[in-house]
């Protein structure tokens, strides 16, 4: 075992202290594309939630019902689609169609159509698992449709979907350095970057450093989380 | 217990195929290349690996009387890493000579010369006629490469920016769709991938002393040493000539590094060279 | 189209020789782990946990990078094809030991007291009482995960390993056209979609 070569081509401190501004800049660009995604997405997997779970009332006119099928058709293929695949495609195969997306804001599309297809289905389970009770009561108290899913049934849903949704949420960050093969400039790209100047992979490893310090705490919370709601 | 033994079986077996070739000489050579790199390694239609190098990497193993070449391919950010991990024997993608990568690898003597090319989208066609007209402009380079470093350090005077990819056949790619203006790389590499791209069109050369050299882990010099009886080898017998017309369709220029071989080991003047007498491997 | 589809195959035979291998090796430490975790020794306990915070928390891409480049220094120089297979067990491992492990605690800890009572040690109580019941339990979030390891395995094309991405970039590189990388996409959804809805199934019925 090469120690001596070991320390020197991983973790030479000199160059890792070098990089260490440049791996900053990309942990931000990380950040960014990962709130983006993250807020964005959820805001889509809950509005689509409850559209899914509003068309199927008794009442609708199957002129809506119909919305499911493309709805489903979406959900489903971002759910089986590895999203490396998935962002490789929006990035090279769409200009052939004329569609020119930057490669951040491809980055941040991807990841909010993923999550709002998994998110979509989480909420999903968490409204539909709120006793119908709960819906007649509060129609029945005078409150509309949307009024009820708002002030009602959707933060009841909140408790059952939270644990799923964090977990996947922590998967969706964790994808967002993919971005580094369609070029955004994240942490994994900077890192690599790094190691082509330098001829050296220190950068990679602090690179590891920096997510495993961003992602550990994550973890750690959607583990309490998990364990708060079973109680 | 049938549990555990499996789980022992599987262990031995993961040790097993951990080990690294042991005896050298009858191994087949390992050589890196970053496939997609045209002409010098690229997938056929026929799905065949071709190519400069693998004709090269071929010529070399014969040579050293090895058991035929094996094209490990590796994007080219992470070609030294893996020269530097022992996953290969050496890099033939063509890779310049600078002394900051000479002072981290060991490499052999120069065979080739070589320029830059600076290749554009075929809207710019005529209008960029000199550096100054790049201002402005997206050019798309490998992270990394020699091309690179130029970018960076003309930064300042012409006024571009640079966009960095894995590999060269992404930046193709990128140009071709427009997304990027422009891309720099080697001359031979960009002026073939112009060749079959319509929307794709040579823009301008940058000359310059560039050399190619094999690189090999810094500390083998050993290995190097023997590489470079091969690659002095098959110069002198026209073997590498042989080759460099079949890829780019012209001989080498009569005082090209492909037709010269130079005293010692490596590259005079920089790290790892070795004033010493030798004789080619026939 | 079809032109590419040589090329191609290659890819997807590989990448189903990949996942295979894969989730064979990343379940069977999951449940090594998880049954370990089950002997309720201290010292390794707070061991396992260390690893599955660890490799849940490193993305599964540097993962693939620290083995197939940094590994060698160590000795351990895996082929391509291995060395994607060490890298998606390490990670896979972590969420299948989370999974069982939770399957396990769900049994009603009156088994294995029973168990004690009638004599059986912890190895007979594991494989004849406790994971037989487990099962039925954590069939449906380990075909979710499952189904998620498959997807991991396209990383693979990102250090070079030739799987069912890696070929349709090649192919598009080579014609300067974007239809093969659709075609895998599309590859990917007809071989996909039926674990996502047989994980939508699953997880519907258990609730």
């Amino acid at each position: 075992m090469d120690i001596r070569g070991l320390i020197d081509s991983f973790f030479n401190v000199r160059i890792m202290l070098e990089y260490l501004p440049a791996l900053g800049r990309g942990l931000v660009v990380t950040v960014e594309i990962a709130a983006l995604s993250l807020a964005l997405g959820l805001t889509l997997g809950l509005i689509l939630a409850v559209v899914r779970v509003s068309i199927k009332r008794k009442g609708t006119a199957r002129v809506f019902r119909l919305l499911n099928v493309p709805l489903v058709f979406y959900i489903d293929s971002m759910r089986a689609l590895p999203p490396l695949v998935t962002l490789v495609v929006v990035y090279f195969a769409l200009p052939y169609l004329g569609v020119y997306i930057s490669r951040f804001w491809s980055a941040v599309s991807v990841f909010v159509l993923v999550l709002g297809a998994f998110g979509s289905e989480i909420f999903r389970a968490g409204i539909e698992s709120v006793d119908a009770g709960q819906m007649e009561a509060a129609r029945s108290q005078g409150l509309s449709y949307l009024q009820t899913m708002r002030f009602v049934v959707v933060p009841q849903a909140f408790r059952v979907a939270l644990p799923p949704l964090t977990s996947r949420m922590i998967s969706i960050t964790k994808d967002v350095s993919l971005a580094s093969v369609i070029g955004v400039a994240d942490l994994l790209k900077e890192a690599k970057v790094g190691i082509a100047n330098t001829y050296n992979t220190s950068p990679l490893i602090a690179a590891a450093i920096l997510f495993t310090l961003l992602f550990l705490p994550l973890v750690r919370l959607s583990a309490f989380v998990e364990r708060r709601m079973k109680e | 217990m049938k549990r555990i033994s499996t789980f022992v079986v599987m262990g031995i077996c993961a040790v097993l195929l951990a080990i690294p070739g042991v005896a050298q000489s009858d191994q087949p050579l390992r050589a890196a290349v970053d496939m997609g790199y045209v002409p010098f390694a690229f997938v056929n239609e026929a799905g065949e690996e071709v190519g400069y190098a693998v004709d090269l990497a071929d010529a070399l193993a014969e040579r050293m009387g090895r058991p035929g070449a094996e094209i490990v391919s590796v994007a080219w950010s992470g070609i030294f890493a893996a020269l530097d991990a022992g996953r290969v024997d050496f890099i033939v993608a063509p890779t310049n000579i600078r002394p900051s990568r000479a002072e981290n690898m060991a490499f052999t003597e120069p065979y080739m010369d070589t320029a830059q090319l600076i290749a554009l989208n075929i809207e710019h066609e005529g209008t960029v006629k000199t550096f100054d007209d790049l201002a402005g402009l997206t050019i798309g380079v490998n992270a990394g490469s020699v091309s690179d470093d130029w970018l960076v350090d003309n930064l300042a005077m012409y006024g571009y920016e640079i966009d960095r990819y894995d590999n060269l056949l992404d930046a193709l790619l990128a140009v071709d769709t427009g997304r990027i203006d422009g891309v720099i790389s080697d001359y031979e590499a960009t002026a073939y991938a112009a060749k079959d791209r319509p929307k794709v069109v040579p823009g301008l050369t940058i000359t310059g002393d560039e050399q190619y050299g094999l690189p090999c882990k810094k500390d083998n010099t050993e290995f190097r040493n023997e590489l470079e009886r091969a690659l002095e080898g098959i110069k002198l017998d026209g073997t590498l000539q042989a080759i460099h017309e079949t890829w780019f369709g012209v001989a080498p220029g009569d005082y090209s590094s492909t037709n010269l071989v130079y005293i010692g080991y490596g590259v005079p003047g920089m790290s790892f060279f070795q004033l010493i007498y030798h004789t080619p491997t026939p | 189209m079809s032109k590419s589809w040589k090329i191609i195959s290659v890819g997807l035979t590989n990448t189903v020789q990949l996942a295979v291998v894969a989730l064979i090796c990343a379940a069977f430490l999951g449940l090594v782990l998880a049954i370990i975790r089950g002997l309720k020794i201290k010292v390794l306990n707070f061991l396992i946990i260390i690893y599955v915070d660890l490799f849940r928390a490193l993305p599964t891409i540097v993962l693939f990078m620290i083995v197939y480049y940094m590994l060698p220094f160590f000795g351990l120089s895996f082929p391509l094809f291995w060395a994607a297979v060490v890298a998606l067990t390490i990670n896979g491992a972590a969420y299948y030991e989370e999974i069982f492990r939770a399957g396990i605690e769900a049994i009603d800890t009156g088994q294995w007291e029973a168990s004690r009572s009638l004599g059986l040690n912890f190895r007979q109580t594991m494989t004849h009482v406790i994971l037989p019941q487990a099962i039925r339990i954590v069939i449906p979030p380990a075909t979710s995960n499952s189904l998620e390891l498959v997807k991991t395995t396209v990383l693979a094309s990102v250090i070079s390993m030739p799987d069912l991405l890696y070929k349709a970039q090649q192919a598009a590189g080579l014609w300067y056209n974007p239809t093969p990388l659709v075609l895998a996409a599309l590859i990917f959804l007809a071989m996909l979609w039926p674990f996502v809805r047989l994980t939508s199934y699953l997880e519907r019925r258990m609730v």
